[in-house]
This record gives C-alpha cells, structure tokens and sequence, in this order.
C-alpha cells in the first residue's frame, strides 16, 4: 500500500464510524420514543398488560 | 416550552458541524502541504491529534459528571456521564486506528507496548470496562453509583498518558502542541497548523452534537424506564 | 449493606485495575535500553530479547548487495553498539535517523535485530522547509536531569 493508501483507509474508518454511531443514536432515540408512546397510549385506554 | 429553539439551535449544530467537517477535510487532504519526511501520510495527524482531545474532553466529562452525580445524586448528572463515557469510547478507539494506520508505514509497526500506547489501550478498557458494568447492572441507583466510581477513576489515566512521553522512554514522539514550553507553530509549519485547527473545531462541533443527541437519548430512555415502572406498579 | 458492599467491590477493582497497570508499565517503563546501559554489561544482556533505542550513526549504516541485510551503529552519544538486522526497515530508518531496534544481544557483542521501528520527532513542516526528521531527546529529559 502506498501513502495515500494508509491515508484513505484512517479517513474512510473514521468517518465512516463516526456516521454510523450518528445513526445507531438516531434509531436509539427513535426506537425509545416509540415505546414512550406506547406506554402513553396504553396509560391512557387504561389497559393494562 | 421552548421546544422549537432547542431545535432550530440543534438544527444550526448540525448543519455547522456539517460545514466544518467538510473545510477540514478540504484542507486536510488537499490545502494542507505533504510533510517533509512522512509526505502524504502526514495527513492522518489531522484526525489523530482531534481524536484524542475529543476523547479526553469526553473522559472530563464523565468525571465532573460522575463527581456531580456521587455529590447531588441527580440523575442527569449520570446521564451526562454516561453519554459522554460512550462517546469517549468511540473517539478513542479511533485514535488507536488511526495510530495504528500511521505507526504501520512510519514506525514499521502497527502496535508496539511502550508507555503511551499501554496506557492509552489501558484508557480505552476502562472505558469499555464502564459501558459494560452500566449495561449489566439492572439497578439504576447502583449502576450509576459504580459508574461514578469508576468513571473517576478512568479519568485519572488521562494526565498519566499525557505524561508518559515525559518520564518514560516510548516510541511515541513527545506532543507537539499542547507542551508549555514551545509554541504550536515552533513544531508544526503554520500551514499544517491551520488544518490541524480546522480539523479540531469540526470534531469539537461534532462532539457536542452528538453528546446532545446521546443525552436525549438518555434522558428519553430513563423516561421510558420510569413509565413502565409506574405502569406496571 | 449494599454500600458497603459497593465500597469492597471498587476497591478489588481498583486493585485489580493498579495491579495490571504496574505489571504492565513495569515492561512499558524499560520500553528499550541505550546503548550505554549495554555496554560493560554485555553479560547481563546475552541472548534474552531486549529493545536498544538510539541513533544510527553517521556513515554507519552498511546494505548488502542483497538490499535485505543491513549493519549499522546505534549511538546515545556515549557507546555504539553494533547492530546486525535482515528484513525491510521502514521508510524513515535511515543514516543519523532514530531508531529502536527488538532483537537479541549476541555473544560477540553484535544485536542481533529482528524489527526495527523509526522514531519519529514531533516536528512537522513542508519538503520546501524541510529539517532532517532526528529526535533530539532519546531519553526523555525527565530521567536525564537525574544522571
């Protein structure tokens, strides 16, 4: 590998990592949201599991 | 609720962030002049020395957090923590591969054992070590209480890595820019200097972007943990 | 209960953790020897694996016909030791570069390298203002002030 070889493989590891960490956060906050709600919701007809 | 100005400030964040990382890959990889003896690959140290000031920042946080927390026992001070905890991670583990990536043409290595890279695999199963004790302990209070210990503890590495170039033979060369007794530009060429410090404002924009992201996070899943409790109780 | 619990619980961990720490360091601490640890003490040194960190000497530095086989002088300034090595060096191994080299200490007195990694200094610049890419503290300044 040349220089630019090792260059290109530190860039792409990092940013490629960084983005998806962004994204596994994002599906986190969606995924929690979504079962906040649900709990709202069930709170709310009263039924209870 | 001031709701809509959290996300329009979140929104500017992100899209400054966005800007910033592309100005400093612009320079980084194009603006930036090839290093005299390492030409091109010189270029990794614009994401290595970011990466590990992101990560210590990150680990300074966990520690106010974490002796904020074992003073108030204020459950956002944990959260603060343990975000910051896990993004420290991240951020260190890319330190370590870029090293690596770099050590292997320049040094003739990937990894060799010496003080500063010990210590700094050291900070990262720390740090490993604290996400895995959180994610295992069931209890909340308990779980906080322990991360804050060892949160403290962990931290305390960082100025012994800082140091090691200092008291110990390494390999590791000593640091460039964050030493009292030179100035920045007296060991790095001003026009490597200004990449360097692109490249450091875009991941400090990063960082607080996602620390506020992973707070949310956070704070919606102790929420969810709490309404379920109250639902089931 | 639980507290005190917690406290023993941290402390084994901490333990554990300074425990690792100093059996590790204690390797990392000695991370390579100077070539005037060695000399004198040959003895001392024979045939176990160790690291000998220093300069290459200037004009030194010697590749057979073959491109693979290199000898040189590694110097603190003090003592030279001969160093013998077969294999690719990295790309900043050179003559006056820095360099720490794994090996073993032969019984005539020539190591005997099996890697040899560069040091590399902490200066950056362009080839137009290019300066020769030599530490100048091998040994940290720390330990120098106490001999």
């Amino acid at each position: 590998m040349d220089r630019w070889g090792y260059v290109i493989l530190a860039y792409g590891i990092v940013w490629t990592g960084i983005g998806l960490y962004w994204l596994s956060l994002r599906m986190r906050l969606k995924r929690t949201r979504a079962k906040l709600s649900e709990v709202a919701a069930r709170k709310k007809t009263g039924t209870h599991a | 609720m001031a709701t809509k100005e959290l996300k329009r400030s979140r929104g500017i964040l992100g899209s400054l962030t966005l800007v910033f990382i592309a100005v400093g890959l612009y320079f980084g990889l194009v603006k930036a002049p090839p290093d005299a003896n390492q030409g091109d690959l010189q270029r990794i140290m614009y994401l290595h020395i970011p990466s590990i000031l992101t990560a210590y920042l990150s680990f300074f946080i966990v520690f106010v957090g974490s002796c904020m927390y074992l003073w108030k026992r204020e459950q956002r001070d944990d959260i603060l923590a343990r975000s910051a905890a896990e993004i420290g991670v991240v951020f260190t583990a890319l330190t370590i591969i870029e090293g690596s990536i770099w050590g292997r043409p320049t040094w003739g290595v990937w990894w060799t054992w010496d003080a500063r890279l010990t210590l700094t695999a050291i900070l990262l199963i720390i740090f490993a070590g604290y996400l895995m004790l959180r994610s295992l302990i069931e209890d909340e209070e308990r779980g906080a209480v322990a991360g804050a210990v060892l949160g403290i503890i962990g931290f305390l590495d960082i100025p012994l890595i800082h140091m090691s170039v200092y008291w110990w033979r390494t390999l590791h060369q000593p640091p460039s820019i964050l030493r009292p007794d030179k100035a920045p530009w007296e060991n790095v060429h001003p026009a490597m200097l200004t990449a360097l410090a692109l490249n450091f404002v875009a991941f400090m924009l990063l960082y607080f972007y996602l620390l506020s992201l992973r707070i949310r996070v956070g704070e919606s899943e102790a929420k969810a943990q709490r309404a379920v409790l109250e639902g089931t109780a | 209960m639980h507290k005190k619990r917690f406290l023993i619980g941290g402390l084994i961990i901490l333990a554990a953790i300074a425990f690792l720490v100093s059996r590790g360091m204690q390797q990392a601490m000695v991370y390579f020897r100077t070539p005037s640890e060695i000399k004198g003490n040959e003895a001392k040194f024979n045939s176990q694996s160790l690291r000998v960190g220093g300069m290459v000497v200037k004009g030194s530095l010697h590749r057979n016909a073959d491109g693979l086989t290199y000898r040189f002088q590694l110097t603190d300034g003090s003592a030279n030791i001969p160093v013998y090595f077969h294999g690719v060096p990295p790309d900043l191994f050179g003559d006056g570069k820095g360099a720490v080299v794994e090996g073993k200490l032969g019984t005539d007195g020539v190591f005997m390298a099996s890697t040899i990694m560069a040091k590399h200094a902490e200066e950056y610049s362009p080839a137009e203002h290019g300066k020769p890419n030599s530490p100048k503290a091998f040994v940290p300044a720390a330990e120098e002030k106490k001999s």
